[in-house]
């Protein structure tokens, strides 16, 4: 009886609570508001206080990224690039450094610069470029990313560039769980034929790292805080080979998933008890003091739909 | 239904806010920070749509301002938690 009678005043409008359902007053809305921060706030504390929990991982195949890239500048009509082994190791020596020292940045914290992995790997650059994504489940939303900001584009469909790298680097930041994709971009100082002035180009002076690369960089980096950890661990994904993982994505729970979802239920539930609601005051033609229902159904409609097309993945 | 065609003069200019917002949100799905400020002037929309509305039919409280405050904040703690 306690129990229907308490569902009865929670979700349905009646005497006991003036005509509208309990969950849906002001006070019981800002108490799920509430709820919503609390929980917020717990998943990002769990990897301070040294929990580990499981992040956004996913298996993404290299080449696949490659092969997206270059259907893209097909696309726009700018030539194909090249695989290049040693821009892949650089790929996979910058995603291992960012999982070593805990952060995501084209420029780490101690100042290291994306331009030292070229010269580490022997790769003497007359341009070269950097794009990171991290998050993402599989590579058509990670290009699609790239590809939907200005500057990622520029770099993605720049002429200048002949040859690519991409390493999948799969580890834990920051306590979480991730996957980074590190996309390098590059020329060859010994190529000659690309169709930009020489004049332009930024050739690196020596192969081996120098604090002096900072004015050789060929793009401006903002550096980004990131926290240092004293114990990483991390596996490498390996770009070969791509036939055996280009159907086998496996993605794990993240805290973006399990807040999405957390999201959507409260937000469906909201919207269905909500309907309930309009529908049984307008069948009794009770005039009550309260906001629209059909405005808020309208406004909690498009917070359904932001969540529906919000997408894990970030880029860099 | 028969109040919903009435008051659809007055729900039509929300509706342009809500969707605008929601086709601003696909867009510009690149830059976080923008798609905030989008939600952000959504939420605002639906709260001055919601004065608005009920100064014109004389039934403003203070219990409705406080409902419509409380669903933005709602819509925007949503939205921040999966933007960022």
């Amino acid at each position: 009886m306690n129990f229907a009678y308490s569902l009865s005043h929670y979700f349905f409008p009646g005497q006991s609570n003036n005509h509208k359902a309990k969950i849906l007053h002001s006070s019981s809305i800002f108490l799920i508001v509430i709820f919503l921060v609390v929980y917020q706030l717990i998943l990002q504390a769990l990897p301070i206080t040294g929990v580990k929990i499981l992040g956004y991982a996913a298996n993404i195949p290299p080449d696949e990224i490659i092969k997206l890239t270059n259907q893209k500048r097909s696309e726009s009509g700018v030539s194909s690039l090249v695989y290049s082994s040693e821009l892949t190791e650089a790929a996979r020596r910058k995603g291992e450094h960012m999982l070593t020292y805990d952060y995501w940045a084209h420029v780490a914290p101690d100042g290291t610069e994306p331009w030292k992995f070229f010269g580490d790997v022997g790769y003497k650059y007359r341009f070269a470029g950097e794009n990171l994504a991290r998050d993402f489940s599989n590579p058509n939303d990670a290009i699609a990313a790239w590809i939907n900001s200005s500057s990622h584009r520029d770099n993605l469909l720049s002429t200048k560039y002949k040859e690519i790298g991409v390493a999948v680097v799969e580890g834990d930041l920051a306590g979480q769980e991730t996957t980074l994709i590190v996309q390098l971009f590059g020329t060859q100082l010994a190529d000659t034929t690309s169709n930009v002035p020489l004049v332009q180009a930024r050739p690196q002076a020596s192969v081996a790292p120098s604090p002096t690369l900072s004015a050789l960089s060929p793009t401006p980096i903002v550096p980004v805080g990131a926290l240092i950890s004293p114990e990483p661990t991390h596996t490498i994904i390996e770009g070969e080979p791509f036939q055996e993982k280009a159907n086998t994505y496996k993605v794990l729970i993240s805290p973006f998933g399990s807040t999405r979802n957390v999201d959507i239920a409260t937000t469906v539930f909201l919207l269905i008890v909500m309907i309930v609601d309009g529908l049984i005051i307008a069948r009794r033609k009770i005039t009550r003091v309260s906001g629209r229902t059909f405005a808020h159904l309208a406004f909690l409609g498009m917070i359904l739909a932001i969540l529906l097309i919000a997408k894990a993945g970030k880029i860099l | 239904m028969k109040s919903l065609t009435h008051h659809l003069r007055h729900y039509l200019p929300l509706f342009g806010v809500l969707v605008a917002g929601l086709v601003g949100f696909t867009l510009f799905s690149a830059d976080r920070n923008f798609q905030l400020a989008l939600v952000i002037a959504m939420a605002g929309g639906y709260v001055s749509w919601g004065l608005i509305h009920h100064h014109i039919h004389r039934d403003l409280y203070l219990s409705v301002v406080v409902e419509y405050l409380v669903f933005a904040l709602l819509g925007i703690v949503i939205a921040f938690s999966v933007i960022f």
